[in-house]
């Protein structure tokens, strides 16, 4: 063969063969951005913030806006009312907001005929936070049910999931309402799946109308459950929900307004769980309908103490209650956090429900939180109470987080305290150390952390997540 | 005169009078003479009739025949007059033998004319005319002729003579130069027309004959060589204009009154068609005598009339009879059609019909053409549904026509510039085929189907070597490129593979390596290449601007080619071909061209919507050109087998053009496989486009296979490299079996149907003119797109579905870039109102694509990433049409602005940019001067602004009751029109002079090119 030839002929062969050899490969592709479930809110997300709202006053749940810019520019936000039912249109109320200010709007004003009010709010910046506050119904002795707050939701999701709730109306004055809204345009359909420790039960084709918002009460579809968990598969369009939860009885009286999964995540991170003070109960719910979920509740608590995990298996479409108080090996070990863990990666939704003991005082004793699914390096914590407190967690397994903690004064930040966080740990920094009247915390990290907030005072008892302000990120270590 | 005949004896012999029309005769008029001296017919007597008054004539003659008569007709003009010269005097032969003065009578031929004329009761006998020279040769047995009074020989030209057409028979003409006629008719008939100057009256005096009810019959035993050189002789060459009129004058003359009303306007369609392509072809002669046929014989109806009153009285035969005996269609359409066969010459074309290799040529190409007519029959019967690059025409070839003129572009949002030439040359196409838009759209489609498969089968024509022609073609046709664009919707795909072949073609005439190399020099033929490339890539780019990138795998492979093979001695002409070339190129692209100068180049109009991300197209598809939505398995890559063999077995120009063609094709494969992998920073066109090149490289080695077959195989005693022949069958078989299963839906696997009646697009006309954002895939959006992401393109089109105008991305992309921005944000869930925001675009509806065409006609699809729909399902101001097909999702706006708004004054107050619509959208606007086009008229309402939803463009202006209103830039991007009054509003679009200029030196260029590639190919023809 001709030495021209064997040129041509190994060149033919040489890239046909190491062509079919190197196209075995993998393709390289664009990273895939991890999915989350979203439950906490990220004020970067487009700079809507829907709002699920509760009642019209002397409902059961009579709602507010706190609008609060933490930021050190004004900012406006335009507040749009959602009613319930049919009647007039809401209006629409532009409110300019100076740098860190806390404005409160009356949702009833927007919507003044209506029995269930929600908004849809749009703020020009991302330091705008959105949250509800509720006053519960006024009882025989003239005292509120409750009250709560809860921030709304930056998504609007198509399922959802309400992983805790109670329905013993007649025992033990015990409801459970679905708050849910509808800010499109197209009316959403709702399936909604049950289970509880009574059985299970499901409700289909549940119409919210376009810009709506619907409360559905769960106390009517599953009657004296003690522990009630509701999946919502949003069939056409897509919503925002809120749990509420309502108790009136001689030992308890309570009101708890919990912003709902927006779908499930294989693990979740619980900056914030009791032992003693009070009597937290972690539930969680395996949405699939064919899968069985393995997860392991991971015990996090101060210092060097180590604890297995509290190891669970959620068949499909089922729910487990864990009651920390139940958990005698914790014993004084008082304040903890968990991580719930799907070991096969099986998405699951996990919400904390918190309640003080019953004291003399009309102290509203019930209180829930979802946790979050994702870290973030930078938070927003409006605080409530003198009482209270942030709680940072590194949900890392090896990084150490440095977390510098200010608050808004004057239009900028004061720093109050910069903490090492070691890998799997957590700090606390007490409302008292934030100092001021309900400041408004930032908390910012050199590596994704988790941030709760626990507010207690003679009148509140709550439970809930700080909000994102920097993008979320998932964490697999 | 008389006297001559021979009376004394044997009287019952009929007397035979030669006439000879003489004009100023040559050398061998002697040998004429002394044929008919030397004729075995004994009562035969000769007068010579001297139609060129010629006064030494007379000698010459009776030199030869002393008794021979000489008759001065020199007043006379043209055979026809001086013929009938005879039926002055008072001679009465039985028979008169018509003759030219330029044949030589074989001895006997009289006597055998005269023989067969009595026994068949013959009025006109005539013999078999041989050439003069080459008397082996057929000239004329008679002619064949059509109800156009058009003549056709039966003879091929140059045929020999093998006795084929020697049987005596009735035919419906026969040539004037050697005619024996009875005289009772000749003089009923009063002669041939004395009109009918030169060539044509002997086909009116047969047709007369005809008429009257006598036999015109062919004596082949009768020979008479003839010399045939008329326009030599005189000097004139008046072929084609004395044809023409007397073709017209004979049917004028001969046709029955209900024939002539079909006859002569069937004769000015043909007349009207020969005249277009004339003109194309800038034969302005050929118009000037076609036209002057007609004025020729209106000057002389008197005269034609007084000839078919003589007529009448002696038809004996029914007309519908002699009809029988013409020809049936058109004669001469018949041979211009034959005449586009090749650009061989006539003798060549009649040794190469006897040929073997001609009767497998004609199989194979009836085959192919059998191939892609059954397997695009659904096509033909059905239409081409509006999908992917195929779009509509809209309502009419004017409007086409009119915005390629215009120089504004409505797609996306708005530029300035030609876009694509496709619109005019279409839109003048079917213009001329009467408004046909269907038809055009058909052959916009299958045309470079056809094309491809030419330039396949012409590619190889230098080597010689029918078959290797044949294998080229065959190879090209088991290529699936046409057939996966087709199903595609692919126009890139389809261009490319109709011009690969010719671009491959020049660049290895450029390259001139053998069997290219020209022996003449080693420069020769650098222009022709460069021209056939320049011609090859400006037609292909009208189309399909993208085709340009196939140069770059063909030179690339054929410079490794040369390197590797040891040969880089063509490489400089092969840069010369590609200078040449882009000289050619440039005026056929010119406005393209300026489009891309005034913008400083932007490749967008070649990525068509595809960034340069990895795709999940596999390797073994790659090679296999299985790229449309059919897998076509892995049967199609045996094809590589026998494209082995002439790299392994062919010796010489065999091996080095395998070599080439193999170099080509691993570059081309290569380009589409790193365009898989996402390697370059770069979107390339479709992938059948970048294959195309190995498509047309596929075909050149399987030419050269088969030429290594016919050549190299055949020298070497049996052994390993014959073993690989049957193999290279077998394998070709099997490869070609995957291609052939595609017939089977008759439309290649294209969707059944379009979006025109499933997608509710409201009426423009009822609220406004409105844009529509589509979303897909970057080869499911309708006519390209522009990149959104890795994955996703997106378009905008103007008042619903997009038409032929809106084909391609524009090199001045306007404002585009704010649709890409916006979806961006909204994507990264930014903002919850892109309603509002595409709302100032004009945008009224999305519509999300995830498959080519709407279910059912497209079941397969591309997913498009759940992200889209999340990002537009949150949207607060998109509600989402449910129901309309599930190969799409459809979002209205409800905050969207006319095209053409009227707004109230400052209705931009306090938006500085179009994000700014988000919190502060636009209210209040009611749409006005609704449609597409560069010119629109209207009613504006009192006080009001006029918002334009289009890139800012100072060439636009607003008119309001005679007086031009004032104007500002709006949110950045848009105008804002500011008339001081209502009334009567016309909004006009002034197109820059130099860029109508460029539009015009761009057709002028086409009308250069075509008319001299035409004039090469039938021009020399008469």
């Amino acid at each position: 063969m001709r030495p021209a030839r064997l040129l041509v002929v190994a060149v033919v062969v040489a890239a046909l063969v190491g062509g079919f050899v190197a196209d075995r490969r993998d393709r390289p592709s664009a990273d895939v951005p991890v999915e989350l479930a979203g439950s906490v809110p990220f004020t970067g997300g487009g700079g809507v913030w829907f709002c699920p709202g509760g009642s019209a006053p002397g409902g059961v749940a009579e709602v507010a806006l706190e609008l609060i810019n933490a930021g050190s520019e004004p900012a406006t936000a335009i507040v749009t009312g959602v009613r319930s039912g049919t009647g007039a249109e809401p209006r629409s109320v532009e409110e300019l907001l100076d740098a860190g200010e806390r404005r409160l709007v009356r949702l009833a004003d927007l919507v003044p005929d209506s029995a269930w009010l929600g908004a849809v709010v749009e703020v020009d910046s991302a330091d705008v936070v959105v949250e509800q506050t509720y006053v519960g119904e006024v009882n025989a002795e003239d005292a509120a049910r409750g009250s709560d707050r809860a921030p709304c939701h930056t998504r609007t999701a198509t399922t959802w999931l309400a992983a805790s709730g109670a329905t013993r109306k007649r025992e033990l004055g015990e409801e459970m309402m679905l708050l849910v809204l509808n800010p499109f345009l197209d009316d959403a359909v709702l399936d909604i799946r049950f289970d509880s420790d009574v059985g299970i039960d499901s409700r289909s084709g549940v119409v919210v109308p376009a810009r709506r918002v619907v409360a559905i009460d769960i106390t009517e579809e599953v009657t004296v459950a003690s522990r009630v968990s509701a999946i919502i598969d949003v069939v056409t369009g897509s919503v925002a929900v809120s749990r509420l939860q309502i108790v009136e009885n001689e030992q308890r009286h309570g009101l708890a307004v919990t912003p709902a999964s927006a779908d499930a995540a294989p693990i979740w991170y619980l900056p914030t769980v009791r032992r003693g003070t009070r009597d937290d109960v972690v539930t969680v719910v395996n949405p699939s309908t064919t899968e069985t979920a393995e997860v392991d509740l991971e015990i996090i608590a101060d210092g060097e103490l180590e604890f297995d995990p509290i190891q669970l298996t959620v068949r499909p479409g089922r729910g487990v209650a864990v009651a920390i108080a139940d958990e005698s090996r914790l014993e004084g070990v008082g304040v903890l956090s968990m991580v719930a863990r799907s070991l096969g990666g099986q998405p699951v939704a996990v919400m904390v429900e918190s309640e003080l003991p019953f004291g003399d005082g009309p102290v509203s004793n019930l209180s829930a939180m979802v946790g979050s699914d994702a870290a973030s390096t930078r938070w927003i914590a409006p605080a409530e109470s003198d009482d209270g407190s942030v709680v940072i967690f590194n949900p890392s397994s090896s990084t150490i987080a440095t977390a510098t903690v200010s608050v808004v004064v004057d239009g900028g930040l004061e720093q109050i305290a910069e903490v090492e966080i070691g890998a799997g740990h957590r700090s606390v920094i007490t409302a008292a150390e934030l100092g001021g009247d309900r400041p408004i915390a930032i908390i910012e990290s050199t590596s994704p952390v988790v941030v709760g907030r626990e507010f207690a005072d003679v009148s509140v008892h709550g439970l809930a997540m700080a909000i994102m302000a920097d993008p979320p990120t998932a964490l697999v270590d | 005169m008389a006297d001559q005949l021979d009376t004394s004896s044997r009287d019952a012999t009929p007397s035979v009078l030669a006439v000879v029309v003489a004009h100023d005769p040559g050398d061998w008029f002697d040998e004429t003479l002394e044929s008919l001296a030397t004729q075995d017919y004994t009562r035969l007597a000769v007068v010579v009739i001297d139609s060129a008054g010629d006064p030494m004539l007379g000698a010459r003659v009776h030199a030869v025949l002393p008794k021979a008569s000489v008759l001065d007709a020199g007043d006379t003009e043209g055979f026809a007059a001086a013929a009938d010269a005879i039926l002055d005097t008072d001679v009465d032969p039985a028979y008169l033998l018509i003759c030219h003065d330029d044949i030589a009578l074989a001895p006997d031929a009289v006597r055998l004319l005269v023989v067969e004329s009595l026994r068949s009761n013959a009025g006109v006998t005539g013999p078999k005319l041989v050439d003069w020279d080459r008397p082996e040769q057929l000239q004329h047995v008679a002619y064949t002729v059509d109800r156009f009074g058009v003549a056709a020989d039966v003879v091929d030209v140059g045929e020999l003579d093998q006795e084929q057409f020697d049987a005596v028979r009735d035919v419906f003409a026969l040539p004037s130069a050697c005619l024996l006629v009875r005289t009772s008719l000749f003089r009923a008939l009063g002669g041939f027309d004395p009109g009918i100057t030169r060539r044509g009256e002997e086909i009116d005096f047969c047709w007369r004959a005809h008429l009257v009810g006598a036999r015109v019959m062919v004596v082949p035993d009768a020979r008479v060589r003839h010399k045939e050189r008329l326009v030599e002789r005189t000097g004139v060459d008046d072929i084609r204009r004395s044809r023409a009129r007397h073709q017209l004058r004979t049917v004028a003359v001969t046709g029955s009154r209900l024939s002539l009303l079909v006859t002569i306007p069937l004769m000015l369609v043909l007349a009207a068609g020969e005249a277009s392509v004339a003109l194309v072809t800038g034969r302005m002669t050929h118009v000037r005598d076609i036209v002057a046929a007609w004025t020729w014989n209106l000057r002389r109806l008197p005269e034609i009339r007084a000839r078919r009153r003589q007529l009448r009285p002696l038809v004996r035969a029914r007309h519908a009879d002699v009809r029988a005996m013409q020809e049936t269609g058109s004669v001469r359409i018949n041979a211009f059609v034959r005449g586009q066969i090749g650009r061989r010459d006539t003798r060549e074309r009649s040794s190469f019909a006897r040929t073997g290799t001609a009767r497998i040529s004609a199989v194979v190409v009836a085959v192919v053409g059998l191939f892609v007519l059954f397997g695009s029959r659904a096509l033909i019967t059905d239409g081409i549904p509006a999908v992917g690059d195929f779009l509509g025409f809209g309502d009419s070839s004017g409007a086409l026509v009119g915005e390629w003129w215009s120089g504004w572009r409505h797609r996306d949002l708005g530029s300035p510039g030609v876009g694509m030439s496709a619109p005019v040359v279409l839109g003048s196409l079917a213009w001329l085929l009467g408004g046909s838009l269907g038809f055009v759209r058909l052959l916009w489609v299958t045309a470079p189907i056809v094309a491809g498969l030419v330039g396949a089968w012409r590619m190889l024509s230098v080597t010689g070597s029918r078959r290797a022609q044949i294998g080229a073609l065959l190879a090209y046709t088991i290529v699936p490129l046409p057939w996966a664009a087709v199903a595609s919707a692919s126009i890139a795909g389809l261009y490319a593979y109709a011009v690969a072949p010719w671009l491959l073609a020049a660049l290895l005439h450029g390259q001139a390596a053998s069997p290219f190399r020209s022996t003449t020099g080693p420069w020769r033929g650098i222009w022709s290449a460069g021209a056939g490339l320049g011609l090859s890539l400006g037609t292909a780019a009208v189309f399909e601007p993208a085709v340009i990138v196939l140069l770059v795998p063909m030179v690339v492979g054929l410079l490794v080619a040369a390197l590797l093979t040891g040969r880089p001695d063509g490489t400089l002409r092969l840069l010369a071909v590609l200078v040449i070339g882009a000289g050619v190129v440039a005026p056929l692209v010119l406005p393209q061209l300026l489009d891309q100068v005034a913008v400083g180049f932007t490749w967008a109009p070649f990525a068509d919507g595809r960034s340069g991300a990895a795709s999940d197209l596999r390797l073994v598809d790659i090679v296999g050109f299985a790229v449309g939505p059919r897998s076509l398995g892995a049967l199609s890559l045996l094809l590589v087998v026998p494209l082995a063999l002439p790299l392994l077995v062919g010796r010489s120009w065999r091996f080095g053009l395998a070599a080439r063609g193999w170099m080509v094709a691993l570059v081309s494969w290569g380009v589409a496989w790193g365009m898989a992998w996402g390697v370059f920073p770069f979107g390339l066109p479709d992938p059948a486009l970048i294959l195309a090149p190995a498509g047309a490289a596929v075909a050149l080695i399987a030419g050269a296979a088969v030429s290594v077959a016919e050549h190299d195989m055949r020298r070497a005693g049996f052994g390993w490299r014959q073993a690989l022949l049957p193999l290279a069958l077998v394998a070709s078989f099997l490869a070609a079996l995957p291609t052939l299963s595609l017939m089977e839906s008759g439309r290649w696997g294209m969707p059944r149907g379009d979006f025109t009646r499933v997608v509710p697009f409201a009426d423009p006309d009822v609220d406004g003119s409105f844009r529509v954002l589509w979303i897909g895939a970057p080869a499911d959006v309708p006519g390209g797109g522009r990149v959104l992401n890795d994955s996703l393109a997106w378009s905008l089109t103007f008042d619903g579905l997009p038409i032929l105008t809106d084909r391609g991305v524009a090199a001045d992309e306007g404002a585009a870039a704010l649709v890409t921005d916006t979806m961006a944000s909204a994507l990264d869930g930014e903002t919850m109102r892109l309603g509002r925001t595409l709302g100032g675009l004009a945008i009224r509806y999305v519509v999300v694509l995830d498959r080519l065409a709407p279910a059912p006609f497209s079941a397969e699809g591309r997913a498009v990433p759940p992200s889209i729909s999340d990002a537009l399902g949150r949207q607060l101001d998109l509600r989402r049409l449910v129901g309309v097909n599930t190969a799409m999702d459809i979002y209205v706006n409800t905050e969207w602005t006319s095209v053409r708004a009227a707004a109230t004054e400052g209705f931009d107050d306090g938006r500085a940019t179009i994000a700014d619509l988000a919190r502060n959208p636009l209210t209040g606007t009611v749409g006005v001067l609704a449609g597409r086009g560069d010119r629109l008229t209207g009613l504006l309402p009192e006080g009001t602004e006029m918002y334009l939803a289009q890139t800012h463009d100072t060439r636009w202006r607003l008119v309001v009751d005679g007086e031009r209103t004032g104007r500002r830039r709006s949110l950045e991007w848009a105008t804002a029109f500011l008339p001081d009054r209502a009334g009567q509003a016309v909004l006009s679009y002034d197109t820059p002079l130099w860029r109508q200029g460029a539009m015009v030196i761009q057709l002028a260029g086409f009308a250069v090119a075509f008319s001299t590639v035409l004039r090469r190919r039938i021009g020399v023809r008469r």
